[in-house]
């Protein structure tokens, strides 16, 4: 048994709300928002571990957190060009 | 002759609410940056009014102003947006005055609709477009930041939780700069944008410019400049509450806050789905504060947030078409809105002669101290 009203809210909601597109912009923004969160983190780590491991001369180490540093400022980069491009485009 | 000074009245009220926005929303962009020293208050804030400035001659598409989806666009008067505008200033002035952030284009949204509402009735108001763009963008943007800053600081935690915390915090602090410039630039688009539309849907309804005519050049200049002017003055009080009033924030959840923010409303508006940029970033400040501990957000604060946010499609509506209703006192003429505007001219003077009187606002200083 359902609620009284249900069956012609339900529709209404449909017709007013495009739920397809609402949960576009849930995944997009729970991935855009995480992911740059995580791909500055990962900028930071690289960049210290990097550092600590130059100090410690153990220059395979260097490589690869600098390498991780270097993937994190890209991702950061390219989430500011994909911002600016979107103010620009709307 | 009239309808001039009535459009006259209604450009400068809408450089007015466009000072207003700046002035109340600069919260949003500076207040992580500035509770977690990333930057100095004054610079933080100048910073601010240059990229809302740079920002607003970014975009030039008015397509969408506030009115479009929400009211029947025939049946627009200058003395409706004047009205509309009105009451969107009177509620960004209480907010501000509590130091509450709420949406100033849904004030203006609100304030337009009691405006119509009181005008026409609601033949003439898309109670469906009111639902579809304005009251679930409202539910979904704060439940959206709360949860993708809530995830994200988890996240950074668990990269960075075992570095020496001076390094992290410095690093995260210099993110802040970047991610506060993005935020600002995209307020200045968003925000100035609405005053924009607003200035030339008046000159098309008074018949100065064409109906597809594009936004004069000194439009776009006055609009970017009123809201600069506004983000600098600053709205310490509203600064306070989000900076530090919400959570006590460390670097790493400042960037959280700022950086998921900036990334939902950018993300959301590539899918054409614009989302209030004050609602996103109470929800991303709670969130980033929540995921520690939940106990680390005043819920008492966030509980008048968002009480203030429920409050301001109908205070702003309601004070919208009480102004409609008095300017139709005084007839269909340009006696109303003057009267109008003279008395909250000489309203906004004497509160300011009595600040004056009782020296500088303490919350600047306040503010100033505690960053």
């Amino acid at each position: 048994m359902s609620l009284p009203g249900v069956e012609t809210v339900a529709p209404l909601a449909a017709k007013i709300v495009d739920w397809g597109q609402l949960l576009e912009v849930v995944e997009a923004g729970l991935i855009a928002g995480v992911g740059v969160t995580i791909a500055f983190s990962l900028l930071i780590l690289g960049a210290v571990r990097a550092g600590e491991a130059q100090h410690q001369s153990r220059p395979l180490a260097m490589v690869g957190y600098g390498a991780v540093a270097l993937i994190g400022l890209a991702i950061c980069l390219g989430a500011i060009i994909f911002g600016v491009s979107t103010m620009l485009s709307k | 002759m009239d309808q001039d000074i009535i459009l006259f009245i209604v450009v400068a009220t809408a450089l007015a609410f466009d000072f207003t926005n700046g002035f109340h929303d600069t919260a949003n962009v500076v207040a992580t940056s500035i509770s977690t020293r990333a930057l100095n208050p004054r610079v933080a804030v100048a910073l601010a009014a240059v990229l809302n400035f740079v920002g607003a001659f970014l975009s030039l598409e008015v397509a969408s102003t506030i009115a479009n989806n929400i009211v029947d666009q025939g049946a627009v008067t200058t003395t409706i947006v004047f009205a509309g505008l009105v009451g969107a200033i009177v509620w960004n002035l209480v907010t501000w005055y509590f130091g509450l952030p709420s949406s100033s284009s849904h004030a203006l949204i609100g304030g337009i609709v009691g405006a119509m509402f009181v005008a026409v009735g609601t033949s003439a108001i898309h109670g469906d477009g009111i639902v579809s763009k304005v009251l679930v963008p409202a539910l979904i943007a704060p439940l959206l930041a709360f949860a993708a800053a809530g995830l994200a600081i988890l996240c950074a935690y668990r990269i960075v939780g075992k570095l020496a915390p001076g390094p992290v915090s410095r690093g995260f602090r210099v993110g802040q700069i970047f991610s506060g410039g993005l935020l600002a630039l995209a307020h200045g688009t968003n925000d100035a944008q609405k005053t924009m539309g607003i200035i030339t849907l008046a000159l098309i309804s008074s018949g100065h410019l064409g109906a597809d005519a594009s936004v004069p050049t000194w439009v776009v200049v006055s609009a970017a400049t009123a809201i600069a002017l506004g983000t600098y003055m600053g709205g310490w009080r509203i600064i306070k509450t989000m900076g530090s009033r919400i959570i006590k924030m460390d670097a790493a959840q400042g960037f959280a806050a700022q950086g998921s923010g900036s990334a939902v409303i950018l993300a959301a508006t590539h899918f054409g789905y614009p989302l209030s940029t004050t609602h996103t970033i109470s929800g991303a400040v709670m969130g980033a504060g929540a995921a520690k501990r939940l106990s680390a957000v005043r819920w008492g604060v966030a509980g008048n947030i968002l009480v203030a946010w429920v409050l301001t499609l109908p205070a702003s509506a309601f004070v919208g078409g009480l102004v409609y209703a008095i300017t139709q006192l005084f007839g269909d003429g340009a006696a109303g809105p003057i009267v109008v505007a003279a008395a909250g001219v000489a309203l906004v003077g004497f509160i300011f002669a009595r600040r004056l009187q009782k020296g500088a606002a303490i919350t600047t200083t306040a503010t100033e101290g505690s960053a």
